[in-house]
C-alpha cells in the first residue's frame, strides 16, 4: 500500500512546520506505509537517505 | 471513487457460474442482493475477500473446514481438473477498468468427496491503460496493487457482516477500538515513525560523539604562530636594513681610504679590495660544495640505512641463482606460441596423436609450467640488478664525500690565508700617522664587524622564520583534517536537530489528527445514531472518550450502552462503522451483509431513510433477507437503488446451487 491518507497529508500541509519538516514527514510516512506489513522492517537506510538529503538541502539553502 | 463493476464467480461454493453487475450511478449507488438465510449472501462477501486477499473472512460455521469448491462441479468433474475462479472488475475514479482474478485448480480427491487443490491460489490483474490493457500482473506484484487500493487492515470496515456488528462493542474494548481507529486513519504509521526517528537520532548522536573537533584550538595556534611570524619577518627586515646600512658605511670608508692622497694607502686598499673579492668568491664556492655534499648525504641516506638488508637480499638471490633455482629459461610467450603453432623447440610437429608427438607436446607443456616460475625469477633478477647498482653507488659514496670535503678544506685554507692578508693590511693602515686614515680604518672595521654580526643574526632569524612557516604549514594541514571532521560533525549535528524537529512534527501532527479523527468519529456516530434510532428522545447521543471508550448517555445522564437492545447496539455499531468509513479517506465500496437483521420493522424503515445520506457518494452493496428488504424499506431506498437481485437456490443432492436473478 503506498497511499497516505488524504487527511494526514492535509494536516501536515496545514501545520506550522517548515517545508523541510513537512517533506520529511511525508517521505517517512511513505517508508512506513511501504513497510507496514513487515514485523521488523529494514528502515535505517531509507530514513538516513531521506534525513540526510533534506537536512543537506536545508543547510545548503541556509548557506546561500 | 472506485466502484465494483461486476463480480464473476465460477465453481465457488454454491455459485456454479454467476456474474453480478453492480449499480454505478452516483445518484443510484445502492445494489440490493436479496436472499434467504443460507442462500449464499455471506459467501458472496467471502468471494470478494477471497479474490482480493486470498481468504474468506466471514465463513459461516456450517462451511468451516469445507473446501470452497462447488460440490456439483466437483461431482460432475469426474477425474478432470477444473478451476475455482472469482473475477472482480473495478471501475477506478479515472474511468479505467481493473480486473482482479483469483483461481485455484482442483480435482476430486481419492475419497470422491473432497477436492484436492492442485495449484496454489493464483492471483492476476489486468489494468486498462490509455491505449490498451496491461497485464496480466501476477503474484506479489498483483497483491501490491490491490493493497494500494484497499489496504488489508481496513478491509473489515468496508466488507462486513451486519449481523455480527452487534458484537462489536461487546467484544472490543476501548483499546481495541482505539487501535482500529489508529489503523484506519493510519495513525499507527506515526507511532512507528516516531519510534524509528528516535532510533536514528540515537545513532547520529553516537556517531557525533567521536568527532568533537580540535579545529578551534589549531586555528588559535596558527594565529599565534602567524603573529610571531609577522613579528620575526619585521625583525628580519630591520636586520637586513641595518646590514645594508653597515655595508654602505663599510664601503663609504673603504672609498675614503682608496681616495686618500697617500700612495701607500691607495696601494694597500687596492690589494685589500682584490683579496676581499677573492674571499667572497671562495666563500661562494665553499657554500656550493657544502650544498652538494649535503644533497649527496640526503640521497644516499636510505641506502646507507638499508645497506645490510640490501647485501643480505643480494646474497640470497645470488645463492638461489647459483643453485640453479631461479633459471631464466624461456619466456612464457615463446612457449605459448610453440603450443599455439603446434611445433616443438626443435621445429618438429607436436599436433599428432602418435607417441612421439604426445611426448614432445608434454615436454613443451612442462616448459610452460616452468615459465611461470621463470617469470617470477625474472622479477627477482631485475631486482638483483637494481640492488647491485645501489650497492655500487653506495660503495663509491665515501670517495665522493671525501673528495668534496677535501676540496672544501682547500678552499677554506685559501680563504683563511687571504683573510690573514686582509688583517695585516688593516693593521698597517691603522698604524698610519694620519689621524683621518686611522679613524676611517677603525670605522670601516667597526661597520664590517657589525655587518658580520648582522649576517649571523639574519641567518638565525631566517632560520626562525622558516621554522615557523613549517609549523604553520603543518598546523594548516592538521586544521584541514580537523575541518573535515568538523564538517562531518556539523552535518551530524544538523541531522540530529532535523530528527528532533521531525519527531516534534510527527507528534504534533499525530495529536492533531487524533483529536480531529476522534471528534469527527464522535460527531458522525452520534449524528447517525440519533438519526437512525427510533427512540428519538431517549439518548443524548454517542460519546467517545480519549481512550475510545464508547458511552451512550441516556437523557437523564445515566449511561445507557449496557441497556441497549440488540437492534439498538447494531444501529450504534452501524453508525460507528459508517463514521469510521467516512474518516478513513479511502474510496472503497461498502458491502454489508444483513445490515438490518436484528432491527424491527419501523426502525429498519428509519435506517433505510437515513442511511443513504450518511453513505453518500460511496457505492453500497447490501446483502439482505426478504424480511430485511420489506416493502417499507424498499420504498425508502427506491430512489437510491440502481440494481437489485434475488438469489434463488436449487437444492441438489451434493449441495445447493445459487442463481442470481434480477429482482422484479
Amino acid at each position: 500500500m503506498s497511499r497516505v491518507n488524504r487527511r494526514i497529508l492535509e494536516t501536515i500541509e496545514e501545520s506550522k512546520f517548515t517545508k523541510d519538516i513537512k517533506d520529511l514527514l511525508k517521505a517517512l510516512l511513505n517508508v512506513e506505509l511501504r513497510n507496514f506489513a513487515d514485523k521488523n522492517p529494514l528502515y535505517s537506510k531509507d530514513y538516513d537517505r531521506i534525513i540526510i538529503e533534506l537536512a543537506e538541502k536545508r543547510r545548503h539553502r541556509g548557506n546561500i | 471513487m472506485m466502484n465494483i463493476d461486476y463480480v464473476l464467480m465460477k465453481n465457488f461454493r454454491q455459485y456454479l457460474d454467476v456474474k453480478i453487475d453492480f449499480a454505478q450511478s452516483p445518484s443510484k449507488n445502492f445494489t440490493i442482493i436479496q436472499g434467504a438465510n443460507g442462500a449464499g449472501k455471506t459467501n458472496l462477501l467471502n468471494a470478494v475477500t477471497w479474490c482480493l486477499f486470498g481468504k474468506e473472512l466471514h465463513v459461516d460455521s456450517k462451511y468451516k473446514g469445507l473446501p470452497l469448491v462447488n460440490t456439483t462441479a466437483l461431482e460432475e468433474s469426474g477425474d478432470n481438473v477444473f478451476e475455482v475462479r472469482v473475477e472482480i472488475q473495478f471501475i477506478q475514479s479515472d474511468g479505467k477498468k481493473l480486473v482482479v482474478t483469483r483461481e485455484s485448480n482442483c480435482r476430486r480427491g481419492k475419497e470422491g468427496s473432497l477436492a484436492e487443490i492442485l495449484s496454489a491460489r493464483s492471483l492476476s490483474i489486468m489494468r486498462e491503460s490509455e491505449r490498451d490493457w496491461v497485464g496480466p500482473i501476477y503474484g506479489d506484484d498483483a497483491q501490491y496493487i490491490i493493497d494500494n487500493l484497499i489496504p488489508p487492515f481496513i478491509e473489515e470496515y468496508f466488507f462486513f457482516d451486519g449481523e455480527r456488528m452487534d458484537d462489536y462493542f461487546k467484544e472490543n474494548t476501548g483499546r481495541d477500538i482505539r487501535s482500529a481507529v489508529f489503523q484506519i486513519s493510519q495513525l499507527e504509521l506515526f507511532e512507528k515513525m516516531i519510534q524509528h526517528l528516535t532510533a536514528r537520532k540515537n545513532d547520529f548522536l553516537k556517531a557525533a560523539k567521536g568527532l568533537s573537533s580540535k579545529a578551534e584550538q589549531i586555528r588559535e595556534l596558527i594565529q599565534l604562530h602567524a603573529r610571531s611570524l609577522e613579528h620575526d619577518e619585521e625583525e628580519l627586515e630591520d636586520l637586513q636594513e641595518k646590514k645594508s646600512e653597515a655595508e654602505r658605511l663599510e664601503k663609504e670608508f673603504s672609498e675614503k681610504l682608496k681616495n686618500s692622497s697617500l700612495e701607500r694607502i691607495q696601494s694597500l686598499e687596492d690589494q685589500r679590495s682584490g683579496l676581499d673579492s677573492d674571499t667572497s668568491r671562495l666563500q661562494d664556492e665553499i657554500e656550493e660544495i657544502e650544498e652538494t655534499r649535503l644533497k649527496l648525504l640526503h640521497e644516499h641516506m636510505p641506502v646507507i640505512f638499508s645497506y645490510d638488508a640490501l647485501l643480505k637480499t643480494k646474497s640470497l638471490i645470488d645463492g638461489r641463482r647459483e643453485a640453479g633455482l631461479i633459471p631464466p629459461l624461456y619466456q612464457r610467450i615463446f612457449i605459448d606460441n610453440l603450443l599455439k603453432k603446434g611445433v616443438c623447440i626443435c621445429r618438429s610437429d607436436i599436433t599428432g596423436k602418435d607417441e612421439y608427438s604426445a611426448a614432445r607436446r608434454k615436454e613443451v607443456q612442462t616448459y610452460l609450467e616452468g615459465t611461470q616460475l621463470s617469470e617470477k625469477s625474472n622479477e627477482l633478477i631485475e631486482s638483483n640488478v637494481l640492488i647491485q647498482k645501489m650497492i655500487e653507488r653506495i660503495t663509491n659514496f665515501p670517495d665522493e664525500v671525501v673528495e668534496l670535503s677535501k676540496k672544501s678544506k682547500r678552499l677554506q685554507e685559501s680563504k683563511d690565508e687571504k683573510e690573514q692578508k686582509i688583517k695585516k693590511i688593516d693593521h698597517e693602515i691603522k698604524q698610519s700617522n694620519i689621524e683621518n686614515i686611522k679613524t676611517w680604518a677603525k670605522e670601516r672595521e667597526k661597520h664590517e664587524k657589525e655587518k658580520e654580526r648582522l649576517i649571523g643574526e639574519i641567518a638565525k632569524k631566517q632560520n626562525q622564520v622558516e621554522r615557523r612557516k613549517n609549523i604553520i604549514r603543518a598546523n594548516n594541514s592538521e586544521l584541514n583534517q580537523e575541518l573535515k571532521k568538523e564538517t562531518k560533525h556539523n552535518s551530524l549535528l544538523g541531522f540530529l536537530s532535523f530528527c528532533d524537529e521531525g519527531m516534534k512534527g510527527a507528534q504534533e501532527v499525530r495529536d492533531t489528527i487524533m483529536k480531529k479523527v476522534k471528534e469527527e468519529i464522535e460527531r458522525k456516530t452520534s449524528e447517525q445514531f440519533l438519526a437512525l434510532i427510533w427512540k428519538k428522545d431517549t439518548y443524548k447521543g454517542v460519546h467517545i472518550d480519549d481512550n475510545y471508550n464508547i458511552s451512550v448517555p441516556h437523557v437523564s445522564g445515566i449511561e445507557g450502552l449496557g441497556t441497549l437492545s440488540a437492534g439498538e447496539r447494531q444501529v450504534c455499531a452501524l453508525s460507528f462503522m459508517a463514521a469510521l468509513n467516512s474518516v478513513s479517506g479511502f474510496e472503497v465500496p461498502i458491502m454489508i451483509d444483513t445490515p438490518l437483521a436484528r432491527i424491527s420493522a419501523e426502525p429498519s424503515k428509519n435506517i433505510a431513510r437515513n442511511l443513504p445520506s450518511y453513505l453518500q457518494g460511496k457505492q453500497v452493496i447490501l446483502l439482505v433477507t426478504e424480511k430485511e428488504y420489506s416493502p417499507e424499506v424498499r420504498k425508502e431506498l427506491s430512489d437510491r437503488v440502481g440494481r437489485s437481485y434475488i438469489i434463488n437456490v436449487t437444492e441438489k443432492e451434493r449441495g445447493n446451487l445459487a442463481k442470481v436473478e434480477v429482482m422484479k
